[in-house]
């Protein structure tokens, strides 16, 4: 069984130039003086936070609460904000993984991960020849004895289709740590769902 | 038991659905709101520090001021009355 998880983070892939980056952390500076200015990146950033926050908490209006809180936290500490060469979003996404984090450790709840059908169906559709078929549910059971690290790089790698530079600065570890993180998750998920074409 | 569930997500959100939830002018009332409560709070943190500094050099300053001599035992007024009384007492020799 052959997983191209390559392909998958070809066509999710919204990685944007330097230039852009450059540009965007020049509407931060602009920013930090007028506050209206942030609008910019609040508007080309809402919908890309609201998606990764309802991923984990799959409740629209929570979801909601928190993308608001995510944008009014970074309006907040605009002046901490330093360029790493990383699109601002990695910064927003960092912002708003703690607060999901922040949100569950007073819900005292399980931490969801909702993935559409359609990139679980990504998967399938790569082993269509093989011989056995691989449904949603037994992805989701193998993806389940996972360890948490393992299913976040995965997450931001192949579902939200970030560079390893910007998993690695969500994440807050170095790029090299980043890229063997997630080639372990890739290897771990790959031997996982071969026990069944066996 | 693992510390979290995967859930295979059938609800689809459009554009205008999300668009629902944006507002940006609310959040930026929030924020000047939050800057403001953030500058009020400074600045009682500081008039608070200052406070305290000030009862502590207060403190400090009393502490380190040469102690002054205890005063004379005052010599009350009937002490006097008797020593004038005595001094115009004759003195009987046996």
């Amino acid at each position: 069984m052959m997983i191209d998880f390559n392909t998958k983070v070809i066509e999710t892939s919204r990685h944007i130039s330097e230039e852009e980056i450059l540009r965007e952390y020049e509407t931060v500076k602009k920013a930090v003086k007028d506050p209206a200015k942030f609008q910019v990146l609040y508007d080309r950033y809402f919908t890309v936070i609201f998606n990764f926050i309802y991923r984990k908490i799959d409740d629209e209006d929570i979801t909601a609460d928190l993308t608001s809180q995510t944008f009014l936290k970074a309006l907040g500490s605009l002046k901490k904000y330093k360029y790493k060469g990383v699109p601002f979003s990695a910064w927003l996404y960092r912002i708003a993984s703690n607060e999901v984090n922040k949100h569950y450790r007073i819900v005292k709840k399980k931490l969801v991960y909702s993935f559409d059908e359609s990139e679980f169906e990504h998967l399938i559709e790569q082993n269509k020849e093989d011989a056995v078929e691989i449904d949603i549910d037994y992805i989701i059971r193998q993806m389940q004895t996972m360890c948490e690290t393992d299913i976040e790089v995965l997450e931001l790698r192949f579902f939200e289709g970030k560079s390893f530079a910007e998993v690695a600065f969500i994440l807050d570890i170095t790029e090299a740590n980043a890229k063997m993180r997630t080639y372990r998750a890739v290897d771990k998920l790959k031997k996982l769902l071969e026990r069944r074409t066996r | 038991m693992t510390r979290f569930d995967i859930r295979v997500r059938r609800k689809q959100f459009t554009q205008s659905r999300i668009e629902r939830h944006k507002n940006y002018q609310s959040l930026l009332n929030k924020h000047y709101e939050q800057s403001k409560r953030k500058t009020r709070g400074t600045m009682v943190l500081v008039f608070v520090l200052i406070l305290i500094i000030a009862i502590v050099l207060a403190f400090f300053n009393e502490s380190q001021k040469p102690e002054t001599p205890a005063p004379d035992e005052p010599v009350s007024e009937l002490k006097i009355e008797k020593t004038i009384k005595t001094s115009n007492q004759k003195v009987y020799r046996l």
